[in-house]
């Protein structure tokens, strides 16, 4: 009785969700810790798991070579064999465990499971399904069609359990299996499973007198549910999780003891000592399934490639053709090398059809007037700039063609475009009409159990009342770690130490980073061939495809780090609200008479946008409208396009921990000198003054100064990335830090390098991406300089957006002179848009002070989107009811936009009927009694349509005070044009020694003051150490608070949630920039407003 | 003219349970109603007796105000969990541990308001319980009296509220009423009587008041003089009038706040604007429209009595002639529901006592409380019910009348009877005879009948359940309150499905078990095993070959196992033991288990029973 090889066949991940209690890699490592010679991982009707457990195999494999290289003394096996296979239980028979013996194989799982989640789907149709969790609806006719190359096994236990051990159940469990072996044929097989349950014994000899009589050969198998034994209770609690209830009312249902681990060889060997042969037959199994997730090939979509040539030659034509338009006169000697460089190294790797495939997408998107904007990596490719996928021209800019593709690193090169916000779907459902549903799907995102949502479910099935659990997460920051749960604990009211708050803390940490679901990933896309002759090239032979929550989309079931593992390639289609804000700008200049423009004409290096966004007047604008950015900025003082970049690069994670933002700023200023150790250095650092502000520079750095190659210096940046390995860090330190030395560069300069890198990560941005974003960071300021009203009414159009909530953005326009109208039915689009003056600010474009200089600009109509409870349908109605005649009473505009009573109140209560001579409350009187009045009903319009008035007009309603009209309009529309709601206060606030912003913001350094305001942003950036920065308004301006981790812990739960804050604190001064640093928080519970602020933590 | 008043009982599902468990008064209560999802919603709260230096540990500047501020922000329909934020933040976390939450309970508080109710009827004939509205959150709070033309027995209107108010309070009842013309001014001066002194100094404000130094704001009573309530309530908010949310939303958007202002209003467009709820309720209040009392009908339920001319002494009379009379009267109830088909789930016999002068305190009646298992409709089982209980109790010296009170009544089940008489009852009914007779010789919480509950722990896979538990039993279960420890009773829904489910599964398997456990676990001091060596990754160590119980020495000659049961881990040490069935050279076979050693693995709390581990148990014998 030794230590026989053994393969476990059974084994189900934390994927199978809730019915696992181990990560598919825990399973793999412990696997191979046993000295197991294979695990299948077998999932419940899912493959999400398997590239995982395939990496964590890998790994082993890798680090086993590495040891066996290294000292020979060490003679393990060669690493541990990964199966794939699924658990099945379909609807029609007993469950079943296959696994893949080949390319086939895999190709008809996935192709089954594919069939499975859209059978479900059209059977449930959009009724009962209320989100993406759909189920795997299989059929044994389902899965005959698909058996080919897969072995099976029917894992007895499950029949046993069910109660069906006497004769009659033998007979039964007899019947399933010959059913099954009908379909398989010799590829069968029967698991017995035996959890020292009492009956072991009987239990296996009814398993080998099934297995005698049908004939079918018994394996020894383990229905794992978890790694090792301490998992048991986690398990239990997921269990108590799926049935929705806690663990005391689930404790029937739950396996009565731990064993459904990993166990070691030799207790294996004892458990079925009575049943020989079958552990002999795990490993036979395990033999027969060759497939390893390493033989799958991903095929390239194939692009529209004019007969007669190749996609080479085709890419080579349209980056030429492309690269003659850029550049009109002659295309640049150095982008005419990066060109040809670049078509080398696409043509060597094949990735062509890539290329060829995302360059029909912006096309695609061109042609239908949507705005794109490739960002990333691609951004260092001049091809990419050549086709028109980005924007960033190589010969204006270092580029670094490695970031983005290398041969070093077998990885798929990755493009993202940016499309405006609200036209994405269109081009996400053209890329599925042009490859077809078969060819195109979502990359999947794993939803993983954070602190909150594990605390949520790890408590309720605990048994603590719903209450409790939803205080619990209430009082949950989100960058709370699993370490601060006991004081969070604590702070909602239970003790830390007492037995259910421990169990709490170590199921939680247990959870944490547990897949929940599958979702879908924002926008990534994966493409395969459109045609090709095999079966082999449709997606759902790669893995299997499931519906997406969302309606028209399909989602496979790897995300974006598997496809990585795998070299499969996606296209990332994202959405960005600022490309839709430009496009309505653009079009609103062009509707008010002035240039039609587009991201290219935009006039490039305005001297007056620069001098703008030195003074830090950024609100609205692309990325550096934050609190960050702004107060950066009139120290940075950007006077040309490159200074933006940086601009855009430099409040960022990564520099901020590299500590490289202080020695640019003193550089700049000339207080510090800029010296370079050497000119290969000088060459990659001169433009940012020394310091390596990008991640394509930290690269360079390694390549020039330690001697890394371009790979290296990639694998580097990984290594530093958000998944650190300890190991791994410390090999390319040393590897860099000697590098450095040889090349005679002193150890402090080597350690500060490494210092910058390792603050990148994952976390800075490359310089491509900074420039493209740059470009869009001077389109929008340039619009709003020069035509601030269109400016403003695009940016209400495409709200949520941005850092600023609509009513900073009317006031900010207002503060340049900008007259915003308020809403009215008799005016308002559904959305906002520009008004008067049309034809005469043609001229006046250019001349962008028009609005300062005192003569009036167009002037922004709130639109009707502004009213809160009015939906898109009512409000288009009514724009569209109003080209016959502007209404007079509501009950007109009722009648004609066939409005129901709720739209027609919230209007009223918005004051949208002030041109009609109606205030808010009799506008609310008046659309009350339309509710039931006959012209209402669309039946019986024009019965009544005039006088038959009620004597009513000696009604006198109570007049709102201008307190009261300001509050509701915040209420209704979130903004007030008439005035602050602080205002009416301040006098009690006087009294109280609160002073306002405007004053606090030229008190002297160190004072204290006390401020109050409404909070338009909560802000917890993760570079800051906890601290909290808060922008609050008052009536005369912003103040900017910073708040102290431990000013905010003390602050207690009103103040955090507060609408209205009064803060004590300390004037700090910076330059030009004034915080006040908290020593206080308080709730202002004077002013009934809503809370409306913007929280980014 | 007639004059109503209205007494509030404000918060009265809390000040229910406080008047039952007085303790209560300690703590802050919350009486909260299960919404949909499960979220909790506070019905009503208080704290009879919060703390004094609230405000003190408060580290703001002005916490002081800020409490207060905080305390009345805990309105009814906030969430449980907002609420004790807010308790949290005026009186610190502590608040909240020591917090009493109940499940709310809407049967009991009505029929406690209807007990005071009947309390009442010494100021008035007639006392009625209000309506409650359609969509109000809470159960009723008010009881209406009539009290046209009785102020003068008590020396007027004013020392009328007066007394009912310090009536009530004496008996532990915070009150608050008003009289005035109608109904629903006077429940809107019932709700407001703080603000009323505002406005009415000279009309209501008596000289008692000043005497007892009373300040205006905690002023509990109110006077509307006749003919005055539409003039001295005008500027009552408009809520006074008992308006749905959606109305009184409605009225805040045209901003009319008062009484006075819905008034104004033409009347016309109240109809065609409003819901209609807000000119009957106008109406009402002026007394334009009637609003009748709705006097709780204690007639709907059987009732019988009897009273005697003069006192019966008991000490005179044997039990058979009391009893002679209780089972008559008993009859007289139980005659016209069996004729609906109904049976009594509980009823009240009362022996009224003598109302003498020198015993004038000690007047309540001896209460006799029945509550069956299953709907009775006979007269003579009931009658032995309550004699079992008459034998225990202590009678009074004397009574005056027997009164028979039906309390609750249920469908009886309807069966075919035999010519002769009631002998042939079926079994199952006589089953909840002998529940009933021994739970009145034994008492109630002496009868259980056992469970088995699914649960892979053997001594927690059977439960004593009351017998009670079987129906929907609401009247009874609510007296027996569940305590603050155990505020979780009541969820055992899935449980007890899942119990089935498991029964089934274990039926597969009978010879797993004995059927009898022994009370507790017994340890077996010598114990020997082949091969001590025991495996450290699974804690194996196969059946023992002899073992003692006592001096007995068993040799184990067959060994059945192990069955392995690792849980329990949610509600204490993880219990970790290898259970086997072994048969001794006698024959005779028992069912020991081996504690196992808590594994290392197992993490913070989930520590196992020992650290050692390794003993051997027996825990059954199979018979």
């Amino acid at each position: 009785m030794h230590d026989l090889p053994y393969a476990e066949l059974h084994c189900r991940s934390n994927f199978s969700f809730l019915e696992g209690g181990s990560h598919p890699e825990e399973l793999v490592q412990k696997a191979h810790a046993l000295g197991y010679e294979a695990i299948a991982i077998t999932d419940r009707a899912t493959l999400a798991g398997i590239v995982r457990a395939h990496g964590a195999a890998k790994q082993i494999a890798a680090s086993l070579r590495g040891e066996s290289s290294g000292q020979a003394a060490i003679s393990r096996q060669a690493g541990i064999k990964l199966i794939v296979g699924a658990h099945l239980e379909p609807v029609d028979a007993m469950p079943l465990v296959v696994w893949a013996t080949n390319r086939t194989g895999y190709s008809h799982l996935c192709r089954l499971l594919t069939r499975g989640y859209a059978a479900d789907a059209a059977s449930a149709g959009d009724a009962s399904h209320d989100g993406g969790a759909n189920a795997c609806v299989l059929t044994l006719d389902d899965i005959a069609a698909h058996a080919e190359g897969l072995l099976a096994g029917v894992p007895l236990a499950a029949i046993a359990d069910a109660g069906m051990r006497d004769t009659c159940g033998q007979n039964e469990a007899i019947a399933a299996v010959a059913q099954w072996r009908e379909v398989f044929g010799e590829r069968l097989v029967a698991l017995a499973e035996v959890a020292l349950e009492g009956d072991d014994e009987e239990r296996l000899r009814w398993c080998a007198t099934v297995g005698r009589q049908t004939q079918v050969p018994l394996v020894a198998a383990g229905d794992v549910r978890y790694h090792e034994r301490f998992r048991m209770p986690l398990f239990d609690a997921l269990t108590a999780v799926r049935h929705g209830c806690t663990v005391e009312e689930v404790r029937g249902r739950l396996l009565s003891n731990g064993e459904r681990h990993l166990h070691g060889r030799r207790s294996i060997a004892e458990r079925f000592a009575t049943l020989p042969g079958a552990i002999e037959q795990s490993v036979e199994i395990a033999r027969k399934c060759t497939f390893s997730l390493a033989e799958l090939r991903y095929e390239y979509p194939d692009a529209t490639v004019p007969a007669g040539r190749t996609p080479s030659q085709h890419l080579a034509d349209l980056a030429w053709r492309g690269a003659a338009k850029r550049y009109p006169g002659s295309i640049p000697e150095r982008v005419r090398s990066l060109i040809e460089h670049e078509l080398a190294l696409v043509a060597e790797l094949g990735y062509e059809a890539y290329f060829l495939t995302v360059f029909d997408i912006v096309r695609f998107a061109r042609r239908r007037g949507i705005l794109c904007q490739g960002r990333g990596s691609a951004a260092n490719s001049a091809i990419c700039y050549c086709l028109g996928i980005t924007s960033v021209d190589p010969a204006r800019m270092d580029v670094l063609f490695e970031r983005f593709i290398s041969r070093e690193r077998c990885e798929a090169p990755d493009i993202d475009i940016d499309f405006e916000h609200d036209r994405r779907e269109e081009v996400i459902q053209y890329v599925y009409e042009t490859y077809g549903r078969s060819r195109a799907a979502m990359t999947a995102e794993v939803i993983s159990y954070r602190l909150r949502s594990a605390v949520r479910d790890i408590a309720k099935v605990l048994g603590l009342s719903l209450d409790r659990v939803e205080k619990i997460a209430g009082v949950l920051d989100a960058g709370d770690g699993v370490e601060a749960l006991p004081q969070r604990l604590a702070e909602a009211g239970l003790d830390p130490a007492d037995d259910t708050c421990t169990r709490l803390i170590t199921l939680v940490g247990q959870l944490v980073g547990f897949p929940r679901h599958l979702g879908q990933h924002v926008g990534g896309m994966v493409m395969t061939r459109a045609f090709s002759g095999g079966m082999l090239g449709e997606l759902c032979d790669l893995v299997p495809i499931q519906p997406a929550a969302m309606d028209g989309r399909t989602v496979i079931q790897w995300d974006k780090n598997d496809l990585d593992e795998l070299g499969i390639l996606k296209v990332d289609c994202l959405a960005l609200g600022m490309l839709t804000a430009i496009h309505r700008a653009f079009d609103l200049v062009a509707a008010a008479g002035g240039p039609k423009l587009t991201l290219a004409t935009v006039p490039a290096e305005d001297p007056a946008v620069y001098e703008m966004i030195s003074r830090a007047d950024t609100v609205g604008v692309f990325q550096i409208e934050s609190r960050a950015q702004r107060s950066m900025l009139p120290r940075l003082k950007p006077a040309c396009f490159y200074d933006l970049v940086i601009e855009v690069a430099i409040v960022r994670p990564g520099p901020i921990q590299g500590d490289m933002v202080h020695p640019y700023l003193r550089r700049r200023s000339g207080e510090e000198p800029v010296t370079f150790p050497n000119d290969a250095i000088r060459a990659v650092l001169e433009k940012t003054l020394g310091v390596p502000l990008f991640q394509e520079q930290a690269m360079r750095l390694a390549v020039v100064a330690a001697g890394f190659t371009p790979g290296e210096a990639d694998q580097l940046r990984r290594a530093m990335g958000a998944w650190r390995r300890p190991g791994v860090i410390d090999e390319f330190h040393r590897k860099l830090v000697d590098g450095m030395r040889v090349r005679g560069l002193s150890q402090q300069f080597a350690e500060q390098v490494f210092q910058q890198i390792r603050g990148f990560g994952e976390y800075g941005f490359p310089e491509s991406h900074a420039a493209s974003f740059a470009l869009l960071v001077y389109v929008s300021a340039w619009l709003k300089r020069h035509h601030p009203a269109a400016f403003t009414a695009a940016l209400l159009g495409s709200q949520p957006m941005g850092f600023y909530a609509p009513a900073q953005l009317v006031r900010d326009a207002k503060e340049h002179g900008v007259r915003v109208l308020p809403v009215d039915v008799n005016a308002s689009g559904w959305q906002a848009r520009l008004e008067g003056d049309g034809k005469s600010g043609k001229r006046k474009a250019e001349s962008g002070a028009s609005s300062r200089a005192g003569r009036p600009g167009p002037a922004v109509r709130l639109g009707l989107e502004q009213v809160y409870g009015l939906g898109e349908a009512a409000g288009r109605r009514i724009e569209a009811a109003r080209r016959a005649g502007p209404f007079r009473l509501p009950h007109e505009l009722a009648r004609r936009a066939q409005l129901d009573r709720e739209s027609l109140l919230h209007l009223a209560r918005a004051g949208a009927f002030e041109s009609l001579g109606l205030d808010r409350r009799r506008a609310v009187w008046e659309a009350m009694r339309c509710l039931d009045r006959p012209e209402c009903q669309p039946l019986l319009q024009g019965i009544q349509d005039e006088g038959d008035e009620d004597e009513e007009d000696d009604l006198l309603l109570p007049e709102m005070t201008r307190q009261e009209e300001v509050i509701a309009d915040y209420r209704t529309a979130g903004l007030s044009l008439r005035s602050h709601p602080l205002q009416f206060e301040r006098d009690a606030l006087a009294d109280r020694g609160i002073v306002t912003a405007s004053e606090a913001g030229v008190a002297p350094e160190g004072r204290r003051v006390q401020v109050a305001g409404i909070v338009l942003t909560r802000q917890r950036p993760a570079t800051a150490g906890g601290i909290l920065f808060v922008t609050i308004e008052d009536e005369t301006g912003t103040a900017n608070i910073v708040v102290q981790p431990a000013v905010w812990q003390a602050a207690d739960h009103a103040a955090r949630r507060a609408a209205v804050l009064v803060v004590h604190g300390r004037i700090q001064r910076r330059g030009k920039v004034v915080h006040i640093l908290a020593t206080a928080l308080e709730p202002l519970a004077l002013v009934a407003l809503p809370r409306m602020s913007r929280d980014f933590c | 003219m007639s004059r109503i008043m209205t007494i509030w009982l404000p918060r009265w599902p809390v000040q229910r349970r406080l008047l039952e468990w007085p303790e209560l008064r300690q703590r802050p209560v919350f009486v909260c109603r299960r919404e949909r999802r499960g979220v909790m919603t506070v019905v009503a709260w208080a704290w009879a007796t919060p703390p004094r230096k609230a405000g003190a540990s408060l580290p703001q500047p002005g916490g002081a105000s800020r409490s207060r501020i905080s305390l009345s922000g805990i309105q009814s329909g906030m969430s449980l969990a907002e609420a004790m934020a807010v308790l949290a933040l005026s009186h610190g976390s502590r608040a909240c541990h020591i917090a009493e939450v109940d499940q709310d309970d809407p049967a009991a508080d009505l029929a406690a308001l209807e007990n005071i109710a009947r309390s009442c009827r010494r100021f008035a004939p007639i006392v009625a319980i209000e309506k409650p509205l359609p969509h109000e959150h809470g159960g009723p709070e008010c009881l209406q009296v009539d009290v046209t033309g009785t102020a003068g027995f008590f020396g007027g209107e004013g020392p009328l509220v007066r007394t009912v108010v310090w009536a009530l309070a004496a008996r532990g009842i915070h009150a608050r009423a008003a009289i005035a013309d109608t109904p629903a001014a006077a429940w809107a001066a019932a709700h407001h009587t703080d603000s009323l002194h505002a406005i009415l100094p000279a009309a209501v404000s008596q000289p008692w008041q000043h005497r007892a130094g009373l300040r205006k704001r905690h002023c509990r009573w109110a006077v509307v003089p006749p003919g005055t309530h539409r003039q001295a309530l005008a500027e009552l908010p408009a809520t006074a009038l008992r308006l749905d949310a959606i109305v009184a939303a409605q009225l805040r958007d045209v901003g009319i706040q008062t009484i006075g202002g819905v008034a104004r209003l033409p009347r016309k467009s109240l109809a065609s604007r409003f819901a209609p709820q807000l000119s009957q309720r106008l109406a009402e209040f002026t007394g334009e429209r009637p609003e009748p009392l709705v006097v709780p009908c204690s007639g709907e339920l059987p009732t019988a009595s009897q009273t005697f001319d003069f006192s019966l002494l008991l000490r005179d009379t044997t039990q058979d002639d009391l009893m002679a009379v209780i089972e008559r009267l008993l009859h007289e109830c139980v005659a016209p529901l069996a004729a609906q088909g109904k049976g009594v789930m509980s009823l009240q016999v009362r022996l009224e006592r003598s109302q003498s002068a020198e015993h004038r305190e000690a007047c309540a009646p001896a209460i006799i409380d029945i509550g069956v298992f299953q709907p009775s409709s006979s007269a003579k089982h009931l009658a032995e019910l309550v004699k079992l209980r008459l034998a225990r109790m202590r009678m009074p010296r004397e009574i005056e009348g027997i009164t028979v009170e039906v309390v609750s009544v249920g469908a009886a089940e309807c069966r075919q009877r035999t010519l002769f008489g009631e002998a042939a009852e079926a079994s199952s009914s006589q089953v909840g005879m002998l529940m009933d007779r021994l739970s009145g010789r034994l008492g109630r919480g002496a009868v259980f009948e056992p469970r088995p509950m699914a649960d892979a722990q053997p001594e927690h896979a059977w439960a004593a359940v009351p017998p009670a538990a079987r129906g929907s039993r609401s009247s009874l279960r609510s007296r027996s309150r569940s305590k603050p420890g155990a505020k979780r009773s009541q969820q055992d829904d899935i449980g007890e499905n899942s119990s089935a489910a498991r029964m089934t599964a274990s039926m597969a398997a009978p010879q797993r078990r004995p059927t009898w456990l022994l009370p507790r676990p017994v340890r077996l001091e010598t114990v020997s095993v082949v091969g001590s060596a025991v495996d450290q990754t699974d804690m194996s160590s196969g059946p023992p070959v002899w073992f003692c119980i006592g001096a007995q020495r068993h040799e184990v000659v067959k060994a059945h196992g192990p069955e392995r049961i690792e849980t329990a881990w949610w509600r204490g040490p993880t219990v970790r033991r290898d259970y086997y069935v072994v048969e001794t050279s006698t024959g005779a076979r028992y069912w020991i288990f081996r504690r196992l050693r808590g594994g290392s693995s197992s993490g913070p709390g989930f520590a196992a029973a020992s650290r050692l581990g390794g003993e051997w148990f027996l825990h059954g014998t199979f018979s």
